[in-house]
């Protein structure tokens, strides 16, 4: 017999005694102290729910109400903290910010530059509209009101003889 | 009684009719739920004890064991054997059970969580009380899993294939400790095995 043999079975004979002395001195379970017939009663009743929900697996209960709720369409009924909605539209509204932050951006990089263009096209024509009526006032003595009749006909200046040359001819 | 007078407790065979029993109540009969309720409530009741020492606990905790069984058993294996999944399930729900009342309760010693004296013995009471608290000393120094893999296999007579299916051990490990715990035990008691020689 080696000190080992205890490893190869359950049934250990050096053990026997020790094993008989720990019985002795634990006693036995007092399940004479249950009453079993209450036990069972208690158990049944506690298990009503669960054995339910095993016979419907697909309905659960409402907590609050009473009544049964196919499982998915029930709204829950527990009110939330603000930041567990933060939490849950979070990610939507972050992608939505990043989305029309790229949106503006991509409509403020084309737009100015249009607007800019288009602004300088007409700065520049009232310019040379400008410039152009004041040099023909200032030379022609002809503003912008008479432009059209000077479409129309000639000017005074146009029909300028000169008077030495025809004075002398004659 | 389990445990009295060494009686072994029954090996944990299935029965024929277990896997239709369970079966029957993964589809929510309640005659089947109460007649495999029946057939290992008392079971159950003396391992919890074993852990907890306390019949009211022990008896709270078959009961909890019983409804999380029946709240998990949509997973559970028909074609396997109920019993040491549901044992397991209290053998677990009783060792947290022991950690949540040492935490609760750090004034209440190992030792006195193990007196009891409501417990009868066929020892002459003067001499018992002694060896008694010799015995309940001893295994109370016992590393928790040690003390209850005697318990269950010492006491309770439970084979190690058992027991290492209730904590979820290999059976060589079971034994492994069993045998370290003897050994323990042994020099520990050595001058009362003498005497009672």
């Amino acid at each position: 017999m080696t000190p080992n043999d205890g490893l190869l079975s359950d049934i250990d004979p050096d053990a026997v005694e020790l094993t008989s002395a720990l019985r002795n001195s634990s006693g036995p379970v007092p399940d004479d102290l249950v009453d079993w017939s209450a036990f069972h009663a208690r158990l049944a009743m506690h298990a009503e729910l669960s054995l339910a929900r095993l016979r419907h697996p697909g309905v659960v209960v409402a907590p609050r109400q009473g009544r049964t709720l196919p499982l998915g369409r029930h709204a829950a009924p527990v009110t939330r903290a603000w930041w567990e909605h933060a939490a849950r539209w979070s990610r939507t509204v972050v992608g939505s910010a990043i989305a029309a932050g790229i949106a503006l951006v991509a409509v403020i990089r084309l737009t100015p530059k249009e607007m800019s263009r288009t602004a300088g096209d007409v700065a520049s024509v009232t310019d040379v509209e400008q410039t152009r009526a004041a040099f023909e006032l200032a030379v022609i003595g002809r503003d912008r009101a008479s432009q059209s009749d000077a479409a129309l006909m000639p000017s005074a200046a146009d029909l300028l003889i000169p008077v030495g040359t025809g004075g002398a001819s004659r | 009684m389990a445990g009295r007078g060494g009686a072994a407790a029954p090996v944990l065979q299935a029965p024929d009719d277990e896997q239709g029993l369970v079966g029957r109540v993964q589809r929510g009969d309640r005659e089947a739920f109460n007649e495999l309720a029946q057939r290992y409530a008392r079971r159950a009741f003396a391992i919890a004890y074993r852990i907890l020492r306390q019949p009211q606990d022990a008896e709270d905790l078959v009961q909890d064991a019983f409804i999380a069984a029946l709240d998990a058993l949509h997973s559970f294996d028909a074609s396997r054997p109920f019993a040491p999944w549901f044992f397991k399930i209290v053998v677990n729900r009783s060792l947290n059970a022991v950690s949540a009342r040492s935490t609760r309760e750090r004034h209440v010693t190992e030792f006195h969580l193990w007196t009891n004296d409501d417990v009868a013995t066929d020892f002459d009471p003067a001499e018992s009380s002694e060896i008694r608290t010799r015995f309940r000393t001893a295994l109370a120094a016992l590393p928790k899993h040690q003390r209850l893999i005697v318990e269950l296999s010492d006491i309770d007579g439970r084979s190690s294939t058992e027991i290492g299916e209730m904590l979820d051990l290999p059976r060589g490990t079971v034994r492994w400790h069993l045998h370290q715990a003897r050994k323990t035990l042994r020099v520990a008691l050595a001058p009362l095995l003498e005497r009672s020689m």
